[in-house]
C-alpha cells in the first residue's frame, strides 16, 4: 500500500538544521517527557502499548528523505514488525536517578525509531516511564499528545481514532506567503539590531559537551505563588512573559559576572503555535521568537514592561507564523548549507544568549498508565550547542516545573543552578 | 459609541477566529483562560481591539476580573470608550 509523505514545515526544517548543528557536538536533538509515577506500572501492558501507538503514529519508526520530484524533504513512514526501544532500570538513590535520565538524554534513539522508552524503578517503590522524541519530528505539545493516546492505550478505553496523525503539506506552491514571511523575517532581523549586541556564552572555537539538566518542581503552593507575583507585576495571563523576564535578568546577571561586554542578551522563546478543538498532532509546531533584554534593566517590573512592548511588535507584525512558512525557501539546499544560515550566522555565531520553551497548555488528560497512577509529567530537553544552556517549563496538574538544560564545556553546574534559582528569588 | 452587546458579539467573533473554533460560538461568561486562550492568543484579542476601537487595553491595567469572560472584557472596553 502507499503512504502518504509528511512533508516538513519550515519548523521541521529548522528542527533538523539544530539536529545537524547538535549531531555536530557530540548529541542528537532530543527530548524526554519523565512521567513520575506513585508505583511501577505493568511492563508487559507498557509493550503491549509500544507496539500499538505505531499504528496511530506511524511517523514514530520513519526516516527523513527528499521527493525526487520537488526536492522537498520529508518523513518516510518504514513499516515495522519491532517494538518502540524499552529498557528497565533500577536508581538506588536521587544520583543514580538523574544519571539515568543523563544517559538517556545523551543517547541516540537506535535504527529509524523517533521515540525510546525507558522504565525507572526506584527503591521506595515509586517508578518513572521515560519517553525520548526525536525533535526533529516532534515538540514537547505534540509528544504530550502522544503520551496521552500512549497512557490510553494501556486502559480498557481505547483512544479515539482522531488522535490519528494524518499527512500535512507539501506547502510547495504558497510562493506568495513563503516571500511575504520572508520579507517580515528579514524587516524584523533588521529591526533588532537596534538592540545592540547580545553576549554569549560560547567562546569563539569552543565545542559543547554532553547534555545536562538540573531540574526545579514545584507544587500547588508555590505555583499559586508565582502565579499571584505575575499577576501583579505583569498582569493577569501574562506569566510566559513573566517567567521570560525573570531568566532574562538572571542570564543578564551571569553575564555581567562573568565580565562579559555586551548590550542585551538575546533569549529565543518558543511558542506553542497549536490552536483550536481537536488539537492537532502534526509535528513541530512552534515558533522562535527572539526577546532582547536591555543591560541596563535591573528590576523585574522594568523588564516585563520591556518584553511585554516587544511581544505586542512582535504579534503585531505576525512574526511567529512567519517563522513556520519563512525557512521552506531554503528546502532545496542541501542540510549542512542551509544549516549554517540559522544556527552559524545570527547573533555572534549563536542562536541567542540563552533559550527559552515554555509547554503551559497541558495535553496530558490521562492520570494513569499501566496501572500506576501519574504524580507529575516533566519536559527535559537537549540545547543546541550554541547557545548551550536554556530553561524550560511546563505545567501539569497542580504542578509547575523548571529545567535548566545545558551543555558541559559552555556552563558550569553552579552557574545553571543560579540562573534555575532566579525563578524563585525575590527581584525587586 | 458601540454599545456592550456589539462589542460583545465582536469579541465573540474574534475568539471563534483566533481560538479556531469553528462554528462555536463561546460562551460570553467563561473565563478567558478556560476558553482556551493564552499569553499569545490574548495579545492577538487585544491587537484585533486596538485596531477596531484604537484603546491600548494592555496598557490600561487589565485585571483578572476583566478576563473573567467575554461579557467583562466588553464592559471594560465600553467604559474605557465612554472616557475617550
Amino acid at each position: 500500500m502507499k503512504t502518504a509523505l509528511h512533508y516538513h514545515n519550515g519548523i521541521d526544517y529548522a528542527a533538523s538544521w539544530l539536529d545537524f548543528a547538535s549531531r555536530a557536538e557530540s548529541v542528537p536533538y532530543q527530548f524526554v517527557l519523565e512521567l513520575e509515577l506513585a508505583s511501577v506500572p505493568d511492563e508487559n501492558t507498557i509493550r503491549r502499548a509500544a507496539s500499538e501507538i505505531l499504528s496511530f503514529f506511524p511517523l514514530i519508526h520513519s526516516r527523513r528523505a527528499r521527493n525526487m520530484l520537488n526536492i522537498a524533504p520529508y518523513q518516510r513512514i518504514i513499516p515495522t514488525d519491532k517494538t518502540i526501544p524499552f529498557d528497565v532500570s533500577e536508581a538506588k538513590d536521587e544520583n543514580t536517578y538523574d544519571e539515568h535520565i543523563r544517559t538517556f538524554l545523551n543517547s541516540e534513539i537506535s535504527g529509524d525509531f523517533r521515540l525510546a522508552l525507558r522504565l525507572i524503578k526506584n527503591t521506595d517503590g515509586t517508578s518513572s516511564l521515560l519517553f525520548k522524541f526525536d525533535h526533529k519530528v516532534f515538540d514537547g505539545a505534540g509528544a504530550e499528545i502522544i503520551v496521552d493516546t500512549f497512557c490510553r492505550l494501556t486502559h480498557i478505553e481505547k483512544p479515539d481514532e482522531s488522535f490519528k496523525q494524518k499527512p500535512e503539506g507539501p506547502w510547495l506552491n504558497e510562493w506568495k506567503t513563503q516571500f511575504m514571511a520572508g520579507r517580515t523575517f528579514n524587516r524584523h532581523k533588521i529591526a533588532s539590531k537596534k538592540h545592540g549586541i547580545p553576549g554569549v556564552f560560547t567562546e569563539e572555537g569552543e565545542s559543547a559537551g554532553k547534555a545536562d539538566f538540573i531540574t526545579l518542581r514545584l507544587g500547588r503552593d508555590e505555583k499559586k505563588a508565582i502565579e499571584a507575583q505575575s499577576d501583579e507585576i505583569a498582569g493577569p495571563m501574562m506569566m510566559s512573559v513573566f517567567i521570560v523576564a525573570k531568566f532574562g535578568l538572571a542570564v543578564s546577571e551571569l553575564l555581567r559576572e562573568k565580565g562579559a561586554a555586551s548590550d542585551c542578551c538575546a533569549i529565543p522563546v518558543t511558542i506553542d503555535l497549536r490552536r483550536g478543538q481537536p488539537t492537532p498532532v502534526m509535528m513541530n509546531h512552534w515558533a522562535p521568537v527572539t526577546f532582547f533584554m536591555p543591560s541596563g534593566i535591573k528590576t523585574i517590573k522594568e523588564a516585563t514592561d520591556e518584553l511585554k512592548r516587544q511581544f505586542c511588535e512582535i504579534m503585531r507584525i505576525g512574526y511567529p507564523e512567519c517563522i513556520e512558512k519563512v525557512n521552506l525557501l531554503t528546502r532545496p539546499l542541501p542540510l549542512k548549507i542551509a544549516s549554517k544560515f540559522f544556527t552559524s550566522n545570527i547573533f555572534r555565531a549563536s542562536t541567542g544568549t540563552a533559550v527559552c520553551g515554555l509547554a503551559w497548555q497541558g495535553h496530558l488528560a490521562s492520570k494513569s498508565i499501566a496501572g500506576a497512577e501519574i504524580r507529575n509529567l516533566v519536559h527535559i530537553p537537549v540545547v543546541p550547542p550554541k547557545p548551550g544552556i536554556g530553561l524550560f517549563s511546563n505545567i501539569s496538574g497542580e504542578n509547575i516545573n523548571f529545567v535548566a538544560s545545558f551543555r558541559t564545556g559552555v556552563i558550569e553546574r553552579n552557574d545553571a543552578r543560579y540562573i534555575l534559582d532566579g525563578i524563585t528569588r525575590k527581584t525587586e | 459609541m458601540p454599545d456592550i452587546a456589539e462589542i460583545e458579539k465582536y469579541l465573540s467573533s474574534e475568539t471563534s477566529v483566533i481560538l479556531r473554533l469553528g462554528s462555536k460560538i463561546p460562551a460570553c461568561d467563561t473565563p478567558l483562560k478556560s476558553l482556551g486562550y493564552n499569553s499569545m492568543s490574548l495579545v492577538e484579542l487585544l491587537l484585533s481591539i486596538e485596531r477596531r476601537y484604537g484603546i491600548q487595553l494592555l496598557n490600561k491595567g487589565l485585571t483578572e476580573k476583566d478576563l473573567g469572560g467575554i461579557r467583562n472584557l466588553a464592559q471594560r472596553l465600553h467604559s474605557e470608550l465612554a472616557q475617550t
